[in-house]
């Protein structure tokens, strides 16, 4: 405690608490900061991206095998050591089509979604952008046309309004083996934004009943959607899945497989972009590092004295390390605070001027988001590198021998 | 080794190189000192005598000879016994105070309690005894720069005593006061060796200074005179 007492009370004296500290600070928060600012976003891109797919898709998507025609329920074809970890389940349709509106034309994606259930497994609800949400338990069983979402670009692409109609067009197999193409329209209910901009172009939504009559699909349900305990454990659970099911029946994939190249880059990213920023932070440090080297010249006396007194040399050493440990401490938590700004100073900037290209890299807008582990590993790799550039001046000043500082008056 | 002085200086020589050149600044110096004695060491500057001090207060290390404190050879002790030697059992005194500027009048004088792993409340009241002996109870709060020479000086002396040292070791502590505050100090030094019996060796070139000491050697190019 007495050595940090004396670190603290020689850091915040005049003689040391100088431009040459407080430039040595920033430059350390500055590289903490680009580093807190890597680390966020990235992980905020990895997390929008992630809660972008389970919304739409669940945690698992499990696509049956058209030649599998089960008389039972899916629950009965998964293996007893799965079903525990699962929590909701919820069937669903696709199928493409073409849209026509206004005299545009356009290839679509429907998927149709159990009412009862879908609300359990995905977060179609929070996408809402214009009309009404999707399942949110009002019922169209009486209107004209059945309902339908549209994504927010096609509907702007095709000037669709809440409240009008879509022409779909599916083709149906007829008795000679021939394509018969099936009008029908939709009232559209609502605008959805998926989040990301492909899906925003191409994807409808509608009911699984209305779908299944459109598509001529019969009581087939192509697919489930599954929520399990823990999102995380998705790509291992997939896995046991195909293994115990077997793909002659279902094929399942985690979220993190719809996307898996992206996730799987943004994952090595985000430790490439880790170790050049801490580059910055490492420059940072040998300002910390002359910084003391300036300050034990300046305290040749005062250790001296201190050495007179009888303070030994490891006692010494161990204030300037704990000097660069506060400067480490105090540069970090700069940093953070810079960082956070800086991060939030994006998602704005983001909104309004959409830095990220949405056609590139796949995102609308970015929710902040933070491991604090990340946070907790680039403390730890601040103060490392401060401790190590503190042990060179640290060593000077616990070597100093008394007289070469009272400098033999 | 005769154990009945305090302290003992055997054949100390001490040189500096300065470049090609050596300059032997001691050239084998004895001193016996017996506990409770004053001792003023006389000399002109450049004589070797602030030297011969910084090696018998540890703070610089002979070429050759050795220094025993209690009959113990002390430059056969590592750094930090040393250090420990110097906490325990010296107080010095320098020509220019060396107070901590960063602290105040009471934490400077607390400091050798401090590093002896002390803490601020079990070394306060001994520290405001020192300062109040000193007859400046009244600038505890008051940092170097707001003290005159003679107060910092008497600040120094208080921080010298605060571990009650066997030994006190005082470099022209006067060299820097006028001669009023000069005359203070001496007889503050004597007070303190009458009551406390303290052994005190003063290095000095002032020859009225010196003359108050029962003991006074000389010392001219590195050699007792």
């Amino acid at each position: 405690m007495f050595n940090l007492w004396l670190a603290f009370r020689s850091i915040k004296s005049k003689k040391n608490f100088n431009l040459t500290a407080i430039f040595s600070i920033l430059g350390l928060s500055l590289g903490v900061a680009s580093l807190v600012v890597s680390m966020v976003i990235l992980t905020s891109y990895f997390g929008t991206l992630k809660k972008t797919v389970i919304d739409i898709y669940g945690h698992i998507n499990m696509v049956r095998n058209l030649t599998y025609l089960p008389d039972k329920k899916i629950e009965d074809d998964i293996p007893e050591d799965l079903r525990k970890d699962i929590l909701h389940i919820t069937p669903f349709l696709n199928a493409s089509a073409v849209s026509v509106h206004n005299g545009k034309m356009s290839a679509v994606f429907i998927q149709g979604f159990d009412p009862v259930t879908v609300n359990k497994v995905l977060n179609l609800k929070s996408r809402s952008v214009k009309g009404d949400p999707p399942f949110s338990g009002k019922d169209y069983s009486q209107d004209e046309n059945p309902p339908i979402w549209v994504g927010k670009r096609l509907a702007e692409k095709f000037n669709l309004k809440v409240g009008e109609n879509l022409n779909l067009v599916v083709p149906t197999n007829n008795a000679l083996e021939n394509f018969d193409p099936k009008v029908q329209q939709f009232n559209v209910k609502g605008t959805l934004s998926f989040g990301r901009y492909d899906y925003d172009l191409r994807y409808l939504i509608t009911n699984v009943k209305a779908l299944k009559e459109f598509a001529d699909l019969k009581d087939r349900n192509f697919g489930y959607r599954i929520k399990i305990k823990d999102s995380e454990l998705a790509p291992e659970f997939s896995k046991k899945f195909n293994q115990s099911l077997g793909s002659e029946k279902y094929w399942a994939s985690s979220w993190r497989s719809i996307n898996s190249n992206l996730f799987a880059a943004v994952d090595f990213e985000k430790w490439i972009i880790f170790f050049v920023m801490m580059i910055i932070i490492v420059v940072a440090s040998f300002n910390v590092a002359s910084t003391l080297f300036v300050n034990v010249l300046r305290q040749f006396k005062d250790i001296a004295v201190l050495k007179s007194l009888g303070l030994p040399a490891h006692q010494i050493k161990r204030v300037f390390l704990l000097q660069g440990m506060i400067i480490g401490l105090v540069g970090y938590t700069l940093g953070l605070i810079l960082g956070f700004s800086l991060c939030y100073g994006f998602v704005f900037a983001q909104e309004k001027w959409n830095i990220l290209n949405s056609k590139v890299y796949k995102l609308e807008s970015l929710t902040l988001s933070y491991e604090v582990f990340d946070l907790f590993v680039i403390a730890v790799v601040c103060l490392l590198i401060c401790f190590l550039a503190t042990l060179v001046p640290a060593a000077k000043g616990g070597h100093l021998e008394p007289m070469k500082g009272f400098g033999y008056e | 080794m005769s154990n009945s002085f305090l302290m003992s200086a055997k054949q100390i020589t001490k040189v500096f190189h300065q470049g090609d050149k050596n300059l032997r600044v001691l050239k084998g110096v004895d001193l016996n000192v017996h506990r409770g004695e004053a001792l003023c060491i006389l000399g002109s500057s450049g004589a070797g005598k602030s030297t011969f001090l910084h090696i018998l207060g540890t703070l610089d290390s002979p070429t050759s000879g050795h220094v025993f404190f209690n009959g113990e050879n002390l430059f056969l002790k590592n750094e930090k016994e040393l250090a420990n030697f110097r906490n325990k059992h010296l107080g010095f005194i320098f020509q220019f105070h060396h107070l901590l500027s960063e602290f105040n009048a009471l934490e400077n004088i607390m400091m050798p309690a401090r590093i002896a792993g002390d803490s601020k409340s079990a070394c306060k009241q001994r520290a405001e005894d020192l300062l109040g002996l000193m007859g400046l109870s009244d600038r505890a709060t008051h940092f170097p720069s707001e003290l005159s020479g003679g107060e910092k000086q008497r600040i120094a002396i208080a921080r010298a005593l605060m571990q009650k040292p066997d030994i006190l070791l005082a470099d022209e502590p006067t060299g820097n006061l006028d001669s009023d505050n000069g005359e203070r100090i001496k007889n503050l030094f004597l007070k303190l060796q009458r009551e406390l019996n303290l052994t005190i060796i003063v290095v000095t070139h002032d020859q009225n200074f010196a003359q108050s000491f029962p003991r006074v050697l000389k010392m001219k190019d590195g050699l007792w005179h």
